[in-house]
């Protein structure tokens, strides 16, 4: 494993050393902020709006578009261009195995995945100190939650940049720096929302929000990381895996409208499904809504863990694949 | 058996061109390279060396055949520890400089921090590259990129090395110093396996070689074994004019001995491969 650490930490250092991270970042935070700002007004809105409504469509609902977008982006270097590039084979010279090369791959986009949905907890932030009438003082002060949030999420990626940027021994140090100022952004949220008065919602609600955000993620980065391994170059990788991921949101979109009954299941338990039920249970993107409902289901947990299983599976297959050209 | 850092068997391998056709690059290979040599694989473009290779290091599975390398089925993560290679062609990720990537590489390997930092450093000073040290790998020249490379062949300090074309790109000072470095690795008891085709240079170093052609082994052998020619000497003088060379010659002929040529001194190893590979059936193959 000792293999599988060096590589992610290259691969991070590949995601943040470049410019594209940070365009990338800011796209992303602005998009994510005008989505908030636009839920914030329903959530004012007393006839449609509520704090489960805003959850509901903070971190899911924005959440099919988001991911057909980035995705993609996020993905298609992974293997592609190390194939292009020729470095994948100077990979293969070094102690380390195929299987390791992917899951390395893997878990670095799932990190810059997870940083990037870290950042938006200053969103959260935002939303509170907009939205609830906070009664959690420090000697009669009101911190600003909104602002100190965003600090603390940039304070974040600054950390983060700085601790990746560059070769150093004592990077360890600044991972932990890192690591101390996300837990501190997260305490502090989960603390402020604890101490606040009335009309806040569950934060378990949150939390499973995140998590089945985080699922969906990892799924379709495992797909997209696929479609990496399978394509010549990066833009083509962009295009199948954008491709592909627009066929199964529009499969998904249709869950629950088809009402067409399957022909074949007339004498068995399925007899009453419609197309539109199976597409349901196949359908990730249903998942995090799901999820927003305060339970992490042992069913949805299931499907996309072995989803994942399956494509790193495949993913390794297709780098082996070169093997036997 | 099981001695020999590597042995290979009846090692075949078809590359699966376009349209179904397929190449037969390599075709039932047999030998075995003996510890602390150095062996000389030879051959012209396209006869199978990079592919000898690739297959030893796992980069290719064989069509048939078996390959071991430190006793270890070919393509062993855990043995690659152990050994060097050189590729064709050394691909690095630009964005790094020549230091970061043999820490990278150093990393790869389990090197701890100092023993990394000693052995980049020496590598890059060895290998002409401690100006450059700071500098993005992506700006290199090619003979650059080849230096680098070279350097990272040898971080870990391997037991046995495998150099593919290990002076192309480089400059005749390089080119020496490549040389220099083989005998080098070898006096520190290595064993290495170099695909080439500057024949003066393997005459000179290597112990052994094979001539491939066509996929196919021609020839294998001790160098001095394969170009001694048992009733024949041949005396290099400088300094003689026409008239000397008439007189030696008759000289020659008066002792009883047959003057076969006199022409400038040639690499011995080029008429022997000439030789070989322009036999029957030479040339890239496929069906
Ligand atoms: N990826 C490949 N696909 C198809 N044919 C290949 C491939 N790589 C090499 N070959 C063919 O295999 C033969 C041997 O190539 P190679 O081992 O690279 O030769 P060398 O290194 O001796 O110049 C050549 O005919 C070459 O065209
Ligand atoms: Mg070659």
């Amino acid at each position: 494993m000792r293999g599988f650490y060096v590589l992610v930490r290259r691969e991070l250092m590949a995601y943040f050393l470049g410019p594209s991270a940070y365009l990338f970042l800011a796209g992303f935070l602005a998009v994510q902020g005008y989505w908030c700002c636009y839920l914030l007004d329903i959530a004012r809105d007393p006839v449609r709006g509520g704090l489960d409504n805003f959850f509901e469509g903070y971190v899911s609902g924005f959440l099919p578009v988001f991911m057909l977008l980035m995705v993609p982006v996020i993905t298609m270097r992974l293997l592609a261009e190390e194939k292009r590039a020729g470095t994948l084979e100077t990979l293969a010279t070094a102690p380390i195995g195929d299987a390791t090369i992917v899951l390395a791959k893997f878990s670095s986009a799932f990190l810059f995945y997870v940083f990037l949905f870290a950042m938006t907890f200053s969103h959260v932030a935002t939303y509170i100190d907009h939205i609830v009438t906070p009664t959690w003082k420090i000697l009669g002060w009101t911190p600003p939650y909104g602002f100190l949030g965003a600090m603390l999420a940039w304070g974040c990626l600054a950390s983060a940049a700085w601790a990746l940027g560059r070769f150093s021994d004592r990077d360890a140090v600044w991972g932990m720096v890192a690591t101390a100022a996300f837990a501190a952004c997260v305490a502090l949220l989960i603390l402020y929302v604890k101490k606040a008065p009335e009309g806040m919602p569950d934060i378990t609600k949150i939390a499973a929000g995140y998590v089945g955000a985080l699922l969906l993620g990892a799924t379709l980065l495992s797909v997209g990381l696929l479609f990496s391994a399978l394509a010549q170059n990066q833009v083509t990788a962009a295009i199948l895996s954008g491709s592909g991921l627009g066929v199964y949101l529009l499969l998904s979109a249709l869950a629950g409208q088809s009402r067409a009954k399957i022909p074949w299941t007339e004498n068995t338990r399925w007899a009453e499904k419609t197309w539109g039920d199976v597409l349901g249970y196949v359908s990730m993107f249903q998942r995090p809504q799901a999820f927003n409902a305060g339970q992490v289901q042992l069913d949805s947990l299931l499907l996309a863990l072995s989803v994942i299983a399956f494509f790193l599976f495949a993913t390794v297959k297709a780098v082996e694949s070169r093997k036997w050209r | 058996m099981g001695d020999a850092p590597i042995r290979v068997e009846g090692l075949t391998k078809h590359y699966r061109g376009r349209w179904g056709r397929r190449v037969e690059a390599l075709r039932n290979l047999t030998l075995s390279v003996e510890p602390g040599e150095i062996f000389g694989l030879l051959g012209p473009n396209g006869s199978g060396k990079t592919t000898t290779l690739k297959l030893l290091t796992g980069l290719l599975r064989p069509t048939s055949g078996r390959a071991w390398m430190l006793g270890k089925p070919a393509g062993d993560p855990q043995v690659r520890s152990r050994i060097g290679f050189l590729p064709e062609e050394s691909y690095f990720y630009r964005f790094l400089t020549a230091a970061e990537t043999l820490d990278f590489f150093g990393r790869l390997f389990g090197l701890g921090v100092t023993e990394r930092r000693r052995r980049a450093d020496a590598l890059l000073e060895e290998f002409g590259l401690a100006e450059a040290r700071h500098r993005a790998v992506g700006t290199f020249s090619k003979g650059m990129a080849r230096r680098l490379g070279l350097a990272s062949t040898l971080l870990n300090d391997p037991e046995l090395v495998l150099l593919d074309e290990p002076t192309s790109g480089l400059d005749p000072m390089g080119t020496r110093e490549v040389k220099d470095l083989i005998l080098r690795l070898k006096a520190r008891g290595k064993t290495v396996l170099v695909c080439s085709h500057l024949l003066a240079d393997i005459e000179r170093i290597c112990d052994r070689i094979a001539i491939l052609a066509g996929g196919s082994l021609r020839i294998l052998g001790r160098v001095s074994d394969l170009l001694a020619r048992r009733d024949a000497v041949q005396m290099t003088v400088r300094g003689l004019g026409e008239g000397a060379l008439d007189a030696l010659r008759a000289q020659a002929r008066a002792l009883g001995g047959e003057v076969l040529s006199v022409e400038p001194p040639r690499d011995r190893l080029e008429d022997l491969f000439l030789s070989v590979v322009r036999g029957p059936s030479a040339g890239g193959k496929s069906s």
